[in-house]
């Protein structure tokens, strides 16, 4: 398994977010953890990224349930800047939702790697991140 | 058909009329006239006139319906016409019709068209569809809620399976401990959105919850009390333009509620760039008392949150005491005596609920 190096976690679930990071970091899955407890904080950041062309993340773990801008707000931002950014970042959507309004929903983004049900499981973590 | 059985069928059962296609006659039973009110002479004569009493929506398709069966794609003709009667009203009328005779060249020459009042069915079927439209709509919202009351829930119980592994993985005594702590705000937020999941479906259920006469700037005084350590330590200004003697029938626990809901709402989005005010005000339109709370806070962008600003999900702002619900059950709240809620609010001005209390 190749060890990725940053991972951005975009939530507004402090808990989650909490136990999330010691997961990964515990069982050494990334080097560097980010997180943003709503999109508009990840955008923001993702713009000064792109201005350094620097520190892109290998990966997003994404919340749709987020207050100021949601999951879905943020992609439609993430697609307007899409073609600033070189590389392909893997997102990953995941959320309690069990409706499949959401559900459909994610599978209309082709940048959408895939839906996650909360809990995330370890399984799901090693899967990802591979 | 014989001219006495012509005559048997004229006078019996449902309204008959004949149409002669070559001379464009039209002859009627008097039922089918007494069926819509007329006289024997206010009765139109021909085909032209005949749809004069046809409702415009029946026009298109009596004659799409009559083109089908005279073309031989259809072996009879049936339609449901809507005429209007005399006294100004309509009714659905069914007709069946048939070519009883032909021309010498083959061509043909009376049609039969026996008429059956159907407006009855016609409007227990009306009813059938707006119930299973209303029913419809009461599926979707309760599916709706079910989607909320499971994000919600899952939510947390996730964050207690996501600890438990964690804890799986934890050596240090410590550490441990800290997720003890974790384990208890978890379960105390689960907890509260049980709480609050619970008050939303007993307000759904109890439509008639007690009401009674609540002076209206007493009960704003007290909410205004109970939140006075906020307004002193944020140096905020309330003001409450509501007449002393104005009263309303309302449920005093939810009056309390949706009082507070909004003024700690006001409170908790207030601009960190002003002194904030708030303004409780009240005033009669089309006898209907309305309650205004107007701020100069944050303010919210409609246009982006508007549907979410009474959601049960998170909220707009950055604001870790922030919790959704509270503007949610005051809307239902609201809504479960009879009122209704608007909401005004512009980015950096300021947010104006007008709630009309019925």
């Amino acid at each position: 398994m190749n060890k990725i190096n940053t991972i951005w976690i975009v939530d507004d679930d402090q808990f989650y977010v909490f136990v999330l990071k010691k997961l990964i970091s515990k069982n050494s899955l990334c080097n560097e953890i980010l997180s943003f407890t709503n999109g508009e904080e990840a955008i923001t950041h993702l713009g000064e990224v792109i201005n350094s062309q620097e520190n892109f993340p290998d990966l997003i773990i994404l919340d749709i349930n987020m207050p100021l801008m949601d999951g879905w707000e943020f992609l439609e931002e993430y697609i307007n800047i899409k073609h600033l950014i070189e590389k392909d970042i893997p997102i990953y959507m995941v959320s309690s939702s069990i409706n499949p309004i959401d559900i459909e929903k994610a599978r209309t983004y082709p940048q959408i790697s895939d839906y996650i049900l909360k809990p995330i499981k370890m399984d799901d973590l090693k899967r990802i991140m591979d | 058909m014989n001219e006495e059985t012509e005559k048997y069928c004229f006078e019996v059962g449902d309204g008959i009329c004949v149409w002669n296609i070559q001379t464009n006659e039209f002859s009627y039973s008097p039922q089918l006239k007494k069926l819509l009110g007329y006289n024997e002479s206010e009765f139109p004569n021909t085909f032209e006139e005949w749809k004069q009493i046809v409702h415009p929506e029946s026009i298109k398709t009596i004659e799409k319906n009559l083109d089908n069966y005279f073309s031989g794609k259809t072996s009879n003709y049936i339609d449901e016409v809507k005429f209007l009667c005399k006294d100004g009203s309509y009714k659905y009328i069914l007709i069946k019709g048939k070519v009883i005779n032909f021309t010498e060249d083959g061509k043909p020459l009376r049609i039969v068209g026996i008429h059956s009042d159907i407006s009855i069915q016609k409007q227990r079927e009306e009813e059938l569809k707006n119930s299973i439209e209303l029913l419809g709509h009461q599926n979707q919202k309760l599916l709706n809620f079910a989607y909320i009351v499971s994000h919600n829930l899952r939510s947390h119980s996730s964050n207690l399976e996501m600890l438990i592994n964690l804890l799986d993985f934890t050596e240090d005594k410590d550490e441990k401990l800290e997720l003890l702590d974790h384990f208890r705000s978890v379960s105390n937020q689960l907890n509260e959105t049980i709480t609050n999941l619970n008050e939303i479906v007993s307000i759904q259920n109890n439509i008639n919850r007690e009401k009674e006469h609540i002076k209206l700037k007493k009960a704003i005084e007290q909410t205004i009390e109970k939140l006075q350590d906020e307004i002193f330590r944020y140096n905020i200004n309330v003001e409450v333009e509501v007449p002393e003697y104005l009263e309303v029938i309302f449920n005093p626990t939810y009056m309390d509620n949706i009082l507070i809901s909004f003024l700690s709402n006001s409170i908790r989005y207030r601009s960190l760039e002003r002194k904030t005010n708030i303004l409780f005000k009240s005033y009669f339109k089309n006898d209907q008392i309305i309650l205004e709370i107007t701020d100069n806070g944050k303010g919210v962008n409609l246009k982006k949150n508007g549907s979410k600003i009474f959601g049960m999900y998170k909220t707009f702002h950055t604001n870790s005491s922030a919790r959704g619900m509270g503007l949610f059950i005051a809307k239902n709240q609201i809504e479960a005596m009879g009122g209704k809620i608007e909401v005004e609010s512009e980015v950096n001005i300021g947010t104006t609920f007008r709630v009309y209390l019925t």
